[in-house]
């Protein structure tokens, strides 16, 4: 194979990662914001049912 | 590949991706074959680098979320409900996000595989433009004694037997693929050559300007290139440190060889040919560990349509911006110097770009003038950046899908393999004969039959 023929194949196949990264690395970073936010809850929700039972 | 590695340090990754096997002599001067392996490598890593951050862990976290936040309807219990459904949305997002990614980086290799497998010899140690045979009709009937490959001429009758004897031998012995063409009537065993050649191009090409007359007169034809074992030791030994053994490796038609069928199948159906011409025309591969005889086995397969499709319209592309090509006033002057050496090539018409390629490429190691040797360059890689344009334009406008793609790229992996250019450490007798039962099953889907007869004289 051509060296010039590889070296542009190479780069269009790093551009084409770089695209994929910067796409998946947004959807991570709201599922990341997603998942704090329900953890949060849940949290929320055992020291509610905590605070309850004392409560009782 | 480490998972934290591969979201942190991408970098650090590609370098993992690209280091280098024990044993291995990687120089900056890599063989063609090489790259194709390294590009292989660079797309693996990417795919298994994107796989990595699958969040299958989380997955598995929100379900049991979801049964703790299960409640009565309430204002927050829909805001809860709306988190979880974005969540799904977005998992689904990410995974069509990599599937398209595999697709583009299967779509870039099998372009690069495409625009190497289908412009260059593939077992040339060196590239070089096409030795110019005038075609004299040559009655010349060699008596019995030993074919040399240098003294056959086009127009010459020979014994098919001895042709394919000599071309054997020469598989061991010249650097350079030969190339001969020969008609024959059934059941003659003397045939006329058509054609001579030594390098040049890996497809068969040239059919336009040899074998109408032998096609429209029911001749049979067959095509014979060898593929040198010089190339094969080399390649072998450069990539895995292992020495060359016929038992273990083999030099099978590679895509690149098969589409001379679809450059026939075209030739055949402009020129009004039925299938019957076409299935007269068999190719042959000889080389140092066998014989391989390939042909069309299902002129229907719609893969063969669609590649061939593409091939020619390629090749139209190609041979239409390449008459386009802007060119210095410096670099018009030695097209002007070489011009009658170009024209005398007679795939200057059929293949204007990918000649000029050719030419320019071997001029500039001929020529010592430093000046005249970078304008060569300067029109070799014009062209050929114009020749790959002209492949992803055909591409992105043919009906390949795909299946073909990745039908390709397994084909092209497993030519590697059994040439021992990838992985020859782990190559065995065994495992030869597995991977050509496994390449004959992948031309098979492309309607392709694929014949292989060891040679038991070591």
């Amino acid at each position: 194979m051509n060296h010039d023929t590889t070296k542009e194949v190479r780069k269009e196949i790093e551009q084409i990662y770089a695209q994929y990264e910067k796409e998946a690395r947004e959807i991570e970073k709201e599922k990341q914001v997603i998942l704090d936010r329900l953890r949060t809850k849940v949290a929320q929700k055992k020291l509610n049912q905590i605070a309850e039972k004392k409560h009782e | 590949m480490n998972k934290e590695k591969a979201r942190l340090k991408p970098d650090l990754v590609k370098e993992q991706v690209f280091k280098k096997q024990e044993g291995e002599s990687v120089t900056k001067e890599e063989s063609g074959r090489m790259e194709l392996f390294r590009l292989f490598q660079l797309a693996d890593g990417y795919v298994e680098e994107a796989g990595s951050q699958e969040t299958k862990a989380t997955d598995r976290e929100i379900l049991k979320l979801k049964q703790e936040l299960v409640g009565p309807s309430s204002d927050e219990q829909k805001m809860i409900e709306a988190d979880f459904e974005r969540w799904e949305q977005l998992t689904s997002d990410s995974k069509k996000l990599l599937e398209d990614l595999k697709k583009k980086i299967r779509r870039a290799v099998a372009i690069g595989i495409l625009m190497a497998a289908l412009s260059l010899p593939a077992f040339a140690s060196e590239s070089q433009s096409e030795e110019i045979i005038p075609q004299q009709k040559k009655e010349l009937r060699l008596e019995k004694r030993k074919l040399e490959i240098r003294d056959l001429q086009p127009g010459m009758v020979v014994d098919r037997t001895e042709l394919k004897e000599c071309l054997r031998n020469i598989s061991k012995s010249e650097a350079n693929e030969w190339r001969l063409t020969i008609a024959w009537e059934k059941g003659k065993q003397l045939g006329h050559l058509l054609e001579v050649n030594e390098g040049g191009p890996a497809s068969s090409f040239s059919d336009a300007n040899l074998a109408l007359s032998s096609f429209i007169e029911g001749k049979k034809i067959e095509d014979i290139h060898t593929h040198p074992v010089a190339t094969q030791i080399e390649e072998i030994k450069k990539t895995s440190n292992v020495d060359y053994d016929s038992a273990k490796f083999a030099a099978p038609p590679s895509f690149g060889d098969v589409s001379a069928l679809y450059f026939s199948r075209d030739y055949c159906k402009k020129n009004g040919l039925g299938m019957t011409a076409l299935l007269n025309k068999k190719l042959f591969v000889e080389e140092s560990s066998g014989q391989w005889e390939y042909g069309i086995a299902d002129e229907k397969n719609m893969r063969m349509e669609r590649f061939s499709d593409f091939v020619n319209s390629w090749r139209d592309k190609r041979n239409e911006k390449g008459r386009k090509m802007m060119i210095s006033q410096e670099e018009l002057q030695v097209i002007n110097s070489f011009s009658d050496e170009i024209n005398k090539n007679k795939d200057i018409k059929n293949e204007f770009t990918q000649t000029l390629i050719l030419f320019f490429q071997a001029k500039a190691k001929e020529v010592s003038d430093q000046r005249i040797k970078e304008q060569c360059l300067s029109i070799a890689n014009k062209a050929s950046q114009i020749s790959n344009e002209a492949c992803k334009e055909a591409f992105s406008e043919s009906g390949v899908t795909q299946e073909d793609l990745k039908l390709m790229i397994k084909i092209e992996r497993l030519t590697q393999e059994i040439y021992g250019f990838w992985n020859a450490k782990e190559a065995s007798p065994k495992d030869k004969a597995q991977k050509i039962k496994k390449l004959k099953e992948c031309y098979k889907e492309l309607g392709v039959f694929l014949k292989y007869t060891e040679n038991k004289e070591k």
